[in-house]
C-alpha cells in the first residue's frame, strides 16, 4: 500500500466524519430558522476549516496531559454545576454550566448547598469552561491522539479485509437503526437489540483488532463508542422534542402540546365538521408587543396587535361573569417567571386588540389559563374564537382514554402503578386497544407516549392521564455506544488481565 | 496454585507444619460452629413454660405494613427501632428476672402490650431525646436520661403538636436545629399513635383472596373498633378479640390459646407469604449482619496480624495465619451473602432497591472483590482494606435501618426487577470497586510512610492491584451510569438529565479514567496514584449519599440528619491523608528509606514465600 492511498483513505475517512455534522446543521437551520442551528453550521465549517491547522498540531493536541487536565476540568464543573442546580434551578443549571462554553460561578452556591441556613451571601466569582468547550476539545484532543498513536499497522490484504469488515458492520448496524420496523422493534426490547447487535459488534472487533494491534483494539473501541455517545448527547439536544398529552377519561386528544411554548390559536368551524386552527407563535407575539405592530394573516379575518405580553401570569377574579351570574369571570395579573425548576409551570397570558379595516373593534385579555374565558366574535357572519394555549403539535391519530388507574400498595400512600388504557383511532377511523404502564411506554410514528402523571378535573370527578411524549431521532445512539464501549473495556481489560495472568503464571507469584 | 509447584516450598511432616495446618481449620471451624449455634438459638426456645406468655408464637402472626405482609416481630423491631434508636429496650422494668432469650425479643413484648391496650405501655421510657430545647418543652432536663415515656411527652402534647406543624409548614432549609428534632419527635409519636390506636398495622387478614387486609380501625370504612360485632366480620376480627380478652384477663395459658387461634388463620393466606413470614421471624433472631460486623472485625484483627507480624514469620506460619484470615474473611462472605439472598428472596426484588440495601451490597462487593484479590497478591492488605469497609458499610446500613422498614416497596417508577437488577447492581459494584482501591491507597500511605512493612516488591504488587481493582470500577461505573442512562430513555424518554445523581456517577467515571490516564501515560508515579484513588473515595462518597442530602434538602429523619456531618468529616478524613501523603516525600517514607532495602531483603515478603 502506497503512502498516497493512506493519504486518501484518511481525507476520505474526515469527509464522510464530517458529512453527517453539516447535513444535521442545515436540517436544524432549515427546520429552526434561527437560534443553534446556524450556530453549529458554523462550528462544523470552521472545523473544516481548521482541521489542517490542527494536523499540523497534532503532535501537541494529544497530549495526555491535556486530556488529563479536560478530565478534572469536567469533574470539577460537575460538582460545581450539581451544587448550583440546588441554588438557581436544575434546568437554568444544565444551560449555563453544562450546555454552554464558559460560565462565571458565583461563590454564593456553595454557602446556599452546603449552608443554606447561612444568611450571609458570598461576593465574587470565577470563571470555568462549560461543558460543551470542554467536550469539544476533548474530542479534539481524542482524534489527535488516535492520529499520533493509533496508526493502523495492518498492511495489503490484512488493511483491505480490516477496512471491507468495518464497513460492513456499520452498515449493519445503520441498517438496524435504519429500517423503521426493526429499530422500532429493538428500541422496545433491550434483549433483542442486544441479540441482534451481537453479529455487527462482533465483525466490528474483529475489523479492529486486525486494523490495530490487540493491545490497542479495546482502547479503539473505547474511544469510538465515547464520540459516538458524545455526537448523540449533541443530536438530542438539538434535535429532540418532547411534549406532553392530556387525556380526560372517557375523552380523546389528538395533539402533543409542549408547556415551555404559547401560540394564539383563532379557531373556526368549518362546514366538514372538523375545525380550523389559524395560531400565531409566541415569537410574533413578543414582537409585535415590542414593536407595537399588528399581525397580518391571510387567513385571518382581522389583524392582531398584542399590547402586553405576560411571560407568566396568574389567575385574579374579576366579579360576577356578565352572562352567567352564577360564576366568575377571571382575568390575570403578571408574575415573575420561574427559574426553571421544572415542577413550576409558567402560564402566558396578553393583552391584544383585535384590528379590522385599520379599526380597534375589541380588546381582550387571552391566557393558557383555561378558567380565562375564550374570545368569541362574529366576523362575515363566521364564528371565531380566540385564546392562547401552550403550543401544541397535531397527531394525524387520536388517542382516546377508556380507563386510568392509580394502584397503591395496602395501607401506604405509595404509588405501585399508573396505567392508561387507550384506543389509538388512525386516520381512517381504525381502532386499536393499547395500554401504557410507568416502564412501558407506546412507540407510534417515530414517537413514543411514557406514562407520567394524571390529573384530576376541578369541575367534576373524571380523571385522566398524562403522557409525557418524546421524539428522539437519535435516541438509539447511547445504546449503540454503550455495547460498543462495554465491549472495548471488556476487550481491554480482559487483555490486561490475561496478560497479567500468563506472566504470573510463568515466573511464580512473588518472583 | 503456584506455590505447590514450586518443590522448595514442599517440606517435610513436622509438629510445626501440622500445626500450620491446623491453625485456620480449628479457628474456622470455630467460628462456624459460633454461626451455627447462632442460627439455631434463633429459631427460639421452644414451647413456652407453663404460666409464661409465649411472645414468640405473637411475633409470628403475620401481618401487612407498609404494603407487604410480614411477622409481627418485624413491625415490633422497625417501630423500636424508629422510636428509640434500639431493637431491645434498656426499660429495667422489662428486663427484670428475664434471661437473655427474652430480653432480646423484648421489642415484641413491648408492641404487644401497645397493640393490646395495657397501661403499662404508657409507661415504658422508648422516646430518645437529646436536644436540651426539646427536653425543656416537655419539662425535663438532661439530668431525667434520655429516654422517656408517652405518659412523659403527654402533658406537651398539644405543645408538640401545635409547634410541630408550624414547623413543617416552614422551608426544609429554614428550620432551626430544634424545629427538625421537634419534627423528629413528632414523627416519632405519631408512629406511636397509629400503632396504639390499631391503624398499623393491618392485622386483619383477608378471608378470601378477593378482600384486602384491614386495620383494626379504618376511619374511611366506618369499621372503627366496632370488634364486638363478630358475626358479621371476618374471621380474623373474632380471634383478635379473643386474644384481647385473654390479655384482659392475663391469664398466660388463656393467653397463648388466643394467639394460637389467630395462627391457625394462617391457613387462609398465600402459601409464599406465610413461608416468608415464618422466614423472617427467624433471619430477625439471627440478625445476620450484626454477626457480619463481628466477623469482619476478626477478620480484619487476622490480616492486620499477618501483615504485621510477617517479618518475624518463617513463611510456614505466614501462610498458615494468611490462611486463616482469609477464611474468616471468605466464611463471612458466606454468611453476608446467604444474608443478601434471604432479603432478596423475602422482598422478591434484586439486592439493591434502596440506600440501606446499598451500603449492605456495597460492603459485599468490596470483600468480593478484595479475596480476588488477595489470592493473587496474599499479602493480607486486601483483607484488611475490605473487612474495614465491610464493617462500616454495615454499621451504616444498621444506623439507616432507623429510617422504617428495610424492605419497603417500591416507588412505581423504580418498580422494575430488569432495571433495578442491571443498573443498580453495576453501579454499586462500581461504588465497591472505588471503595476498594481507595482503601488500598490509604493502607499503601500508611504502611509506606509509618512501617517499614511495605518493601519494593509488596509496594508494587499493592500498587498494581489499585490499578486492577480501578479498571474494574470503570468498567463498572461506566456501564451502570449508561444503563441507568437506559432506563431513563426507557421510563420518560430522556436518556441524561443532568440530575445530581447521574452527575455523581459521572464523577465517578472521570476520576476513574484520569487514575487510568495518568497510569497509562506515566504522568504520576505510585505516591500521585494512590493519592488519586483515595479521592475516589470521596467522590464515591459524594455521590453515594451527598446528592441524596442535596435532594431531599437535609430533610429526614433520624441518621441523615447528622449525616451530613459524618460525610463532611469523612470528606476531611481523606483529605488530610491526601495531604499528608503529598507534603512528605518518599524518601522520608519509612518503608522507602534509602539504604532500607538491603536491611530488609530477609524480611521482605516476596522474600518469604519463595525461600
Amino acid at each position: 500500500m502506497t503512502a498516497s492511498s493512506r493519504l486518501a483513505i484518511k481525507i476520505g475517512a474526515l469527509a464522510v466524519l464530517t458529512v453527517p455534522f453539516i447535513l444535521l446543521a442545515v436540517e436544524l437551520q432549515v427546520r429552526r430558522s434561527m437560534g443553534d442551528g446556524g450556530f453549529f453550521l458554523l462550528l462544523s465549517l470552521a472545523g473544516v476549516a481548521i482541521l489542517p491547522a490542527a494536523y499540523a498540531a497534532r503532535e501537541w493536541l494529544s497530549s495526555l496531559r491535556i486530556t488529563i487536565a479536560l478530565l478534572a476540568t469536567g469533574l470539577v464543573l460537575i460538582f460545581v454545576g450539581t451544587l448550583a442546580q440546588t441554588a438557581v434551578g436544575i434546568w437554568v443549571a444544565i444551560n449555563d454550566y453544562f450546555r454552554s462554553l464558559w460560565v462565571m460561578v458565583p461563590l454564593d452556591i456553595f454557602r446556599e448547598a452546603l449552608w443554606p441556613q447561612a444568611t450571609e451571601t458570598i461576593p465574587g466569582s470565577f470563571p470555568m469552561p462549560g461543558g460543551f468547550l470542554i467536550m469539544g476539545l476533548l474530542i479534539i484532543n481524542l482524534i489527535a491522539a488516535h492520529s499520533v498513536r493509533y496508526k493502523v499497522k495492518a498492511t495489503g490484504q490484512k488493511f483491505y479485509l480490516g477496512v471491507a469488515l468495518t464497513l460492513v458492520s456499520v452498515v449493519l448496524f445503520g441498517l438496524t437503526v435504519g429500517i423503521p420496523d426493526l429499530s422500532k422493534a429493538i428500541q422496545q426490547d433491550v434483549i433483542l437489540m442486544l441479540g441482534i447487535w451481537t453479529v455487527p459488534m462482533a465483525l466490528g472487533t474483529v475489523a479492529t483488532v486486525m486494523l490495530f494491534s490487540s493491545r490497542k483494539a479495546g482502547i479503539v473501541l473505547i474511544h469510538a463508542g465515547l464520540v459516538l455517545m458524545l455526537v448523540g448527547e449533541f443530536v438530542t439536544g438539538l434535535a429532540a422534542e418532547e411534549g406532553q398529552v392530556a387525556i380526560p377519561e372517557f375523552g380523546g386528544s389528538n395533539y402533543i402540546y409542549d408547556i415551555r411554548e404559547a401560540e394564539l390559536a383563532f379557531v373556526t368551524p368549518l362546514s366538514s365538521g372538523k375545525e380550523r386552527h389559524v395560531v400565531i407563535p409566541r415569537s410574533m407575539l413578543v414582537r409585535s408587543a415590542d414593536e407595537a405592530k399588528p399581525i397580518e394573516h391571510p387567513e385571518l379575518p382581522v389583524s392582531v396587535r398584542v399590547d402586553r405580553y405576560m411571560a407568566n401570569s396568574t389567575p385574579v377574579p374579576e366579579g360576577p361573569n356578565p352572562d352567567d351570574p352564577s360564576s366568575i369571570h377571571w382575568s390575570v395579573a403578571e408574575e415573575e417567571p420561574y427559574d426553571g425548576l421544572d415542577e413550576n409551570v409558567d402560564h402566558p397570558s396578553a393583552v391584544i386588540s383585535l384590528i379590522r379595516d385599520g379599526r380597534v373593534i375589541g380588546r381582550h385579555t387571552v391566557s393558557a389559563y383555561s378558567i380565562v374565558d375564550p374570545i368569541e366574535v362574529q366576523i362575515n357572519g363566521q364564528p371565531w374564537r380566540a385564546y392562547l394555549r401552550f403550543k401544541r403539535t397535531p397527531l394525524e391519530y387520536t388517542l382516546q382514554l377508556s380507563d386510568f388507574r392509580a394502584d397503591k400498595f395496602t395501607g401506604t400512600e405509595t404509588a405501585r402503578n399508573y396505567s392508561s388504557d387507550l384506543h389509538l383511532v388512525d386516520a381512517q377511523g381504525q381502532k386499536r386497544d393499547v395500554f401504557v404502564k410507568m416502564n412501558q411506554p407506546l412507540r407510534h410514528d417515530g414517537k413514543a407516549f411514557y406514562q407520567q402523571n394524571f390529573f384530576q378535573a376541578s369541575t367534576n370527578l373524571n380523571t385522566g392521564t398524562f403522557l409525557q411524549t418524546a421524539d428522539n431521532p437519535g435516541s438509539w445512539i447511547p445504546y449503540m455506544s454503550c455495547v460498543i464501549v462495554t465491549v472495548g473495556l471488556c476487550a481491554q481489560f480482559g487483555a490486561s488481565l490475561l496478560r497479567y495472568g500468563r506472566r504470573t503464571a510463568a515466573k511464580g507469584i512473588g518472583n | 496454585m503456584a506455590l505447590e509447584k514450586n518443590p522448595s516450598t514442599q517440606p517435610t511432616f513436622s509438629i510445626a507444619r501440622a500445626l500450620q495446618i491446623a491453625l485456620p481449620i480449628v479457628v474456622l471451624t470455630i467460628t462456624a460452629g459460633y454461626l451455627a449455634r447462632q442460627a439455631v438459638s434463633a429459631t427460639g426456645p421452644g414451647p413456652a413454660p407453663d404460666g409464661q406468655v409465649d411472645y414468640r408464637a405473637i411475633g409470628a402472626i403475620p401481618v401487612s405494613e407498609d404494603g407487604r405482609v410480614k411477622p409481627l416481630d418485624t413491625v415490633a423491631r422497625n417501630a423500636l427501632l424508629q422510636i428509640s434508636g434500639k431493637q431491645s429496650m434498656v426499660d429495667e422494668m422489662l428486663l427484670e428476672s428475664e434471661d437473655k432469650n427474652e430480653a432480646d425479643r423484648s421489642a415484641i413484648r413491648w408492641l404487644t402490650e401497645i397493640l393490646t391496650g395495657r397501661p403499662e405501655a404508657r409507661d415504658r421510657a422508648v422516646f430518645r431525646i437529646d436536644d436540651p430545647e426539646l427536653l425543656g418543652l416537655i419539662g425535663k432536663t438532661q439530668d431525667d436520661g434520655k429516654y422517656f415515656s408517652i405518659n412523659d411527652l403527654a402533658p406537651a402534647a398539644a405543645e408538640i403538636q401545635e409547634q410541630s406543624i408550624a414547623a413543617s409548614q416552614k422551608d426544609d432549609e429554614d428550620q432551626t436545629r430544634f424545629e427538625k428534632h421537634l419534627l423528629e419527635l413528632a414523627h416519632k409519636v405519631n408512629l406511636y399513635r397509629q400503632l396504639a390506636s390499631g391503624l398499623r398495622p393491618h392485622l386483619i387478614p383477608p378471608d378470601s383472596a378477593e378482600q384486602d387486609w384491614e386495620p383494626l380501625w379504618t376511619a374511611a370504612s366506618g369499621t372503627g373498633m366496632r370488634i364486638n360485632d363478630a358475626a358479621s366480620r371476618r374471621a380474623g376480627w373474632a380471634t383478635w378479640r379473643d386474644v384481647l380478652i385473654a390479655f384482659q384477663d392475663g391469664n398466660a395459658a388463656e393467653i397463648n390459646d388466643a394467639v394460637q387461634a389467630q395462627l391457625a388463620l394462617k391457613e387462609g393466606l398465600a402459601r409464599q407469604d406465610v413461608r416468608k413470614a415464618e422466614f423472617e421471624q427467624w433471619f430477625n433472631a439471627f440478625r445476620p449482619f450484626a454477626l457480619g460486623i463481628a466477623l469482619y472485625t476478626f477478620a480484619g484483627v487476622l490480616a492486620l496480624l499477618t501483615l504485621m507480624l510477617r517479618p518475624v514469620l518463617g513463611p510456614g506460619w505466614y501462610r498458615s495465619l494468611w490462611a486463616t484470615g482469609t477464611g474468616v474473611l471468605a466464611l463471612t462472605l458466606v454468611l453476608h451473602t446467604g444474608a443478601l439472598i434471604v432479603r432478596m428472596w423475602l422482598q422478591g426484588r434484586p439486592p439493591v432497591t434502596n440506600l440501606y440495601s446499598s451500603a449492605i451490597f456495597i460492603g459485599w462487593g468490596t470483600v468480593l472483590f478484595a479475596l480476588v484479590t488477595e489470592l493473587f497478591s496474599r499479602l493480607g492488605i486486601a483483607s484488611l482494606a475490605s473487612s474495614i469497609v465491610g464493617v462500616a458499610t454495615l454499621f451504616i446500613a444498621h444506623n439507616l435501618a432507623m429510617d422504617g422498614d428495610t424492605m419497603g416497596v417500591m416507588q412505581a417508577v423504580l418498580d422494575s426487577n430488569f432495571w433495578l437488577g442491571t443498573h443498580v447492581i453495576t453501579i454499586t459494584l462500581g461504588y465497591a470497586a472505588v471503595f476498594l482501591a481507595g482503601f488500598l491507597a490509604i493502607l499503601y500511605i500508611v504502611l509506606g510512610m509509618f512501617t517499614p512493612l511495605l518493601d519494593k516488591k509488596s509496594a508494587r504488587l499493592l500498587s498494581g492491584m489499585v490499578y486492577g481493582v480501578t479498571c474494574f470500577a470503570l468498567l463498572y461505573s461506566f456501564v451502570g451510569t449508561v444503563l441507568g442512562g437506559i432506563w431513563a430513555d426507557q421510563s420518560w424518554g430522556r436518556f441524561w438529565g443532568w440530575d445530581p445523581k447521574e452527575n455523581g456517577a459521572i464523577m465517578i467515571v472521570l476520576i476513574t479514567a484520569i487514575i487510568l490516564h495518568a497510569r497509562w501515560g506515566n504522568l504520576l508515579k505510585d505516591r500521585g496514584i494512590m493519592v488519586l484513588a483515595v479521592s475516589g473515595n470521596i467522590i464515591t462518597a459524594w455521590s453515594w449519599f451527598g446528592t441524596n442530602l442535596l435532594e431531599v434538602g437535609l430533610h429526614s429523619y433520624g441518621f441523615m440528619d447528622g449525616a451530613m456531618q459524618s460525610l463532611a468529616w469523612f470528606c476531611f478524613s481523606q483529605l488530610m491523608i491526601m495531604g499528608v501523603a503529598l507534603a512528605v516525600p518518599t524518601r522520608f517514607w519509612w518503608s522507602f528509606r534509602p539504604g532500607k532495602a538491603k536491611r530488609q531483603k530477609t524480611a521482605s515478603l516476596a522474600g518469604q514465600l519463595v525461600t
